[in-house]
């Protein structure tokens, strides 16, 4: 089963030590939740470090990785 | 009263919601900018033979308005709020980093927007003059490096009034209780700030894609139409001015050399190549959060037909820089990188409000 695909925005750091929200990326949710979480990537819609609710509830929590969508 | 020179005005604005009626621009927005207005009502006179060639009287018919706002590209003022009128979509701000008050505001390509403001300033320290409804046909953001950027923008207006006359929706009490926004001017140079282009259908715009720009200059026109139709005492103003024709986005841009290992103005000329582009402004920290910045995202750019400039000898010992014209377009699917972006261009701002500018 293919992994739900999803879009975030990457979080670059810049070349003073600051940083910018840069370009999008199409990707696994799983992945894209792994991303969020260690600050390199943020969901257009939220704060960078927050998983949107939708991509965790009714799945027991956090999802795991590798884990397929409607499972 | 007293005499004021235009350094001591206020211009302050608001968004209305009905085209034609002017509103109080209390708690609205305090403008730092330059407002030139054309205000004229054309003359009616007789074309019978008769009066001996001496016409007794004269009668006044349409009262046509146009307001141009130009402001310079500093960070989290009020220009974005026009901006946003003329693109017609503005998403909900988003605050990158939490807790840090640093709010993203992403402005998209609308069909047939519908934002007016009314716009307010002071022309003696105790007088005012309003222009009802401005909407903006038209925005020029353009700028060169090491320099801050200017943002214009154009359209008709509904009518003006000034105080003394009836229906006067401002005072000076009103447009002096207004306060302007922190403001941090927008150089466009420093370790962060970029101009990036490559071919559409490639990779994502990356470091490798940076140019050594000169300059910039990239416009987006509504043409639009005022009609005066029969309407009782508003008959000499305009209904709602709607599209009349195609949206035009334009881009044009000079780099440091001619070097076809880097930009080949040319061969992207004489093939049709089509580009996305994306240009950078970066300023001061929020906080513990992200810069504030304006970026600029164009998913679909090509030659307007015109052969680049900058390429033929015709001044002695003259460095030859390539200059284009390009015109933006709605591309079928979003690029690499640009998820979302899909017409024209996208404006992505990030400062300090925290709500939409076009509220």
């Amino acid at each position: 089963m293919i992994e739900q695909q999803v879009d975030i925005l990457l979080v670059e750091e810049l070349a003073d030590g600051t940083k910018r929200i840069g370009n999008s990326l199409t990707l696994g949710i799983s992945e894209a939740i792994a991303m969020i979480e260690v600050g390199m990537a943020a969901h257009p819609n939220y704060s960078i470090g927050f998983v949107p609710p939708e991509w965790t509830v009714g799945r027991g929590g956090r999802k795991k990785a590798n884990e397929a969508v409607g499972e | 009263m007293a005499i004021i020179s235009t350094d001591l005005t206020k211009i302050g604005f608001k968004r209305e919601t009905t085209f034609g009626t002017g509103i109080s621009v209390a708690s609205g927005f305090y403008l730092y900018g330059r407002a030139t207005l054309e205000d004229s009502r054309a003359v009616i006179k007789s074309d019978d033979i008769g009066f001996a060639g001496k016409q007794t009287q004269q009668v006044f018919g349409v009262n046509t308005v146009n307001l141009t706002i130009t402001c310079d590209l500093a960070f989290n003022q009020c220009w974005v709020a026009l901006a946003a009128s003329l693109f017609g979509t503005e998403a909900n701000a988003v605050e990158v980093t939490g807790g840090q008050g640093d709010y993203r505001h992403d402005i998209d390509l609308a069909d047939n927007p519908s934002f007016f403001w009314t716009v307010a300033w002071l022309h003696e320290d105790d007088r005012i003059s309003e222009v009802y409804s401005f909407k903006p046909a038209s925005m020029t953001m353009s700028g060169s490096s090491n320099d801050k950027g200017t943002v214009t923008f154009a359209g008709p207006c509904s009518r003006t009034n000034e105080t003394g006359s009836a229906g006067v929706a401002n005072t000076s009490a009103i447009i002096n209780a207004l306060t302007p926004r922190a403001y941090q001017t927008g150089v466009l140079n420093g370790t962060n700030s970029f101009f990036r282009i490559n071919a559409d259908g490639g990779a994502g715009l990356a470091v490798g894609d940076n140019k050594e720009l000169l300059n910039y200059s990239f416009t987006l026109t509504r043409p639009m139409d005022s009609l005066f139709p029969l309407r009782a005492a508003n008959s000499i103003y305009t209904v709602e001015p709607q599209g009349l024709g195609d949206i035009e986005g334009t881009l044009d841009f000079q780099l440091s050399s001619n070097d076809e290992a880097t930009f080949d103005f040319l061969a992207g000329w004489r093939a049709g190549t089509t580009y996305k582009a994306e240009l950078f402004f970066d300023g001061a920290q929020i906080a513990a959060g992200v810069n504030r910045s304006i970026r600029l995202l164009m998913p679909l750019l090509q030659s307007n037909g015109q052969r680049p400039e900058g390429f033929s000898p015709s001044a002695k010992n003259q460095r030859m820089l390539g200059k284009m014209m390009f015109r933006t377009f709605k591309r079928s699917a979003a690029p690499t990188g640009m998820t979302g972006v899909t017409d024209y261009a996208r404006l992505s701002v990030i400062d300090l409000l925290a709500t939409k500018w076009t509220v």
